[in-house]
């Protein structure tokens, strides 16, 4: 555990939050062993901590010596011109690809050993800049997997499926009226499940019928749905892959409205976004990236006037 | 006679019926490009034939039949997960050459190209099954209950997974689902059906060699799962009816079996390729793979 002694980032704290040295909190160094947070703690902490991270492929230096870190609730944005490593430096965080040298710690782990699905379930949700969905799936099937971390076990999930047949027996007069809405998938969900996908297209504002298949829907649709997924899936800390990359002005807004929202009820959110004036009203901290290492990092004030930063901008 | 007939005509089907469906969990829903399931059915032919000519009990021999099978077929995953697409094609059909000469070559176990004549009929509580009447209803019973079980696999949370995966592996993965792990258990499970499948074969056709688990036996396969269509049960279930039945026809018209033999390949592709024109998902498929 380093993040007593890492080299101390200078902090610029918003609003609300009090003039602390935030990640010097070392009540936190006490354990290394994973254990999820449930409630934000009334100081930031650092969640996730990234130090001098780098890869190169080839001979391209995708990130040199990277160092940032995101608070526990902030919103923080990474920018920077294309190339400049921000894709990359999501794919290391999310373990999909490993990096040459440096290291991550996800509140208070190390995660350099972990599967990038297991790192997943320790409570990163990220998406990508190119929209992965399941093309055969509808989007209840997305949220259903997204929202059951606990469907992987065969038995299971057989047992599951016989309780269902054995219901609709049961049930059979009332069920024959009411037939499988979408017969690619049975799976009903449980009530708790239905609950919590409502809640989260409503909150994105999805209004597609749940048995639509994803190849049904609008670039704009998939985006949302992409968000969805990735705010239904359990976790900890959302990594967004440009989430408004190619979309209307209007759905941008939309979209800057739910991660406003998103914020504001607590989440911990890293987004990337290529475009500097998307961040500005929205972010708390701005890390700038060039050529694969922060060259800047600040309120977003203090990005828009840093001359290093247009400097960046206006060479692209 | 016609009857006869029939009734062997009825144990093939129900036979292709397990396989073409356990092939269809792992290229259809897995969207694994296995072509290594020929030789689980061959594990499963000989285990059983040796198990039960060495003494062992019928039902015992099937199930270890069944289980070696799907642990070969673990095997055979473990030994390729890495590998995509045409390589991965590449790789599992090099696992079916490679168990194809293990039966071809050693001679102390499977007697290579002689092969094993005089398979007893199974014994099943004390009663030996003679007629092949009763073997069509044993083969009806097994082939029901594969279907009801891979009906079940394939429609359950854990079946969704695997067509997740195959549509986007990465994507499955950073929602916390260990895809490796899913189509681990999607192999073994396609490993034991064939193996079960082999071991009903071997005992009703009482002689098995190498040739029965041969590259024609393979792509005989393969046309149904692609006729009936990719992650479809309903599918796997007609494509043996009709790829077993049709070809049949021609016993009734007079022609020399050497001209029947190649008649019957060419009929073969020509289903395909109707198939594949005029319907390229398949008789009752549905999905699409890009
Ligand atoms: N898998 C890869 N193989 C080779 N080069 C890569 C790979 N991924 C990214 N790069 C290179 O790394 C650099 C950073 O890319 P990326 O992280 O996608 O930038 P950004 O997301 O900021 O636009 C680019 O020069 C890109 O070409
Ligand atoms: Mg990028």
């Amino acid at each position: 555990m380093k993040t007593g002694t890492k080299k101390e980032i200078k902090k610029e704290t918003k609003e609300k939050t009090s003039h602390t040295k935030t990640n010097t909190s070392s009540t936190k160094n006490t354990s290394s062993t994973f254990h999820p947070i449930p409630t934000p703690s009334p100081s930031p902490s650092i969640i996730l901590d990234i130090e001098n991270i780098s890869k190169a492929f080839g001979g391209v230096h995708a990130l040199d010596k990277c160092t940032f870190s995101v608070d526990q609730g902030s919103l923080t944005a990474l920018i920077g011109p294309n190339g400049s490593g921000k894709t990359t430096m999501f794919n290391v965080i999310s373990r999909l690809i490993q990096e040459d040298h440096g290291k991550i710690i996800l509140q208070q782990s190390s995660v350099d050993k972990l599967a990038d699905y297991s790192l997943a379930r320790q409570g990163i949700s990220r998406t990508f800049q190119q929209v992965r969905l399941f093309r055969n799936l509808t989007i209840r099937d997305h949220l259903e997997i997204a929202l059951d971390q606990d469907d992987e076990s065969l038995l299971k999930s057989i047992k599951y499926e016989l309780q269902k047949i054995a219901h609709a027996i049961l049930t059979r007069s009332s069920s024959r009226n009411l037939s499988s809405p979408n017969p690619s998938s049975p799976y009903i969900a449980p009530n708790t499940t239905h609950k919590k996908i409502n809640k989260v297209l409503a909150l994105v504002g999805l209004q597609k019928p749940l048995t639509t298949y994803v190849t049904d829907l609008s670039y704009g649709q998939r985006k949302l749905l992409d968000l969805a997924i990735a705010i239904a899936k359990p976790h900890t800390i959302l990594l967004l892959d440009e989430p408004v990359a190619g979309i209307n002005p209007q759905l941008r807004d939309q979209i800057k409205a739910i991660l406003r929202n998103l914020h504001q009820q607590g989440e911990t959110i890293l987004l990337i976004e290529h475009d500097m004036n998307f961040v500005m009203g929205l972010a708390q901290k701005i890390y700038v990236m060039d050529h694969g290492t922060v060259i800047a990092q600040g309120t977003p004030l203090q990005i828009r006037t840093n001359p290093q930063v247009l400097q960046v901008y206006l060479g692209e | 006679m016609i009857q006869t007939y029939l009734i062997h005509l009825f144990i093939l089907i129900g036979i292709y019926i397990i396989l073409t469906l356990s092939l269809n969990l792992t290229i259809g829903y897995s969207g694994l490009l296995n072509l290594g399931h020929v030789a689980l059915f061959g594990i499963g032919a000989y285990t059983s034939t040796l198990l039960v000519m060495n003494g062992l009990p019928f039902l015992l021999s099937f199930l270890t039949a069944g289980i070696l099978a799907a642990i070969s077929g673990a095997l055979l995953y473990g030994l390729t997960r890495k590998l995509k697409g045409d390589y991965l094609a590449l790789a599992t059909l090099g696992f079916s050459f490679v168990i194809y000469s293990i039966m071809l070559n050693w001679i102390d176990l499977t007697r290579g190209p002689l092969g094993i004549p005089g398979i007893p009929k199974p014994l099943i509580f004390g009663l030996t099954i003679q007629s092949t009447g009763v073997y069509l209803f044993f083969t009806f019973i097994i082939t029901l209950i594969s279907i009801g079980i891979l009906t079940l696999i394939t429609r359950s949370t854990f079946g969704r997974l695997l067509q997740a995966a195959r549509d986007d592996e990465i994507g499955l993965r950073v929602l916390g689902k260990n895809t490796y792990a899913l189509r681990y258990k999607s192999m073994a499970i396609a490993g034991f059906f064939a193996g079960i499948a082999g071991s009903i074969y071997a005992h009703y056709i009482s002689y098995i060699d190498p040739s029965s688990f041969s590259l024609t036996n393979l792509i005989f396969l393969l046309t149904a799962v692609i006729v009936g269509g990719l992650a479809s049960v309903r599918g796997s279930i007609i494509a043996p009816f009709i790829l077993i039945l049709i070809p049949e026809a021609l016993r009734f018209i007079d022609m020399p079996s050497s001209i029947l033999g190649p008649l019957r390949q060419i009929i073969y592709c020509l289903i395909l390729l109707v198939i594949l024109l005029y319907r390229p998902r398949g008789i009752c498929g549905r999905i699409d793979l890009q």
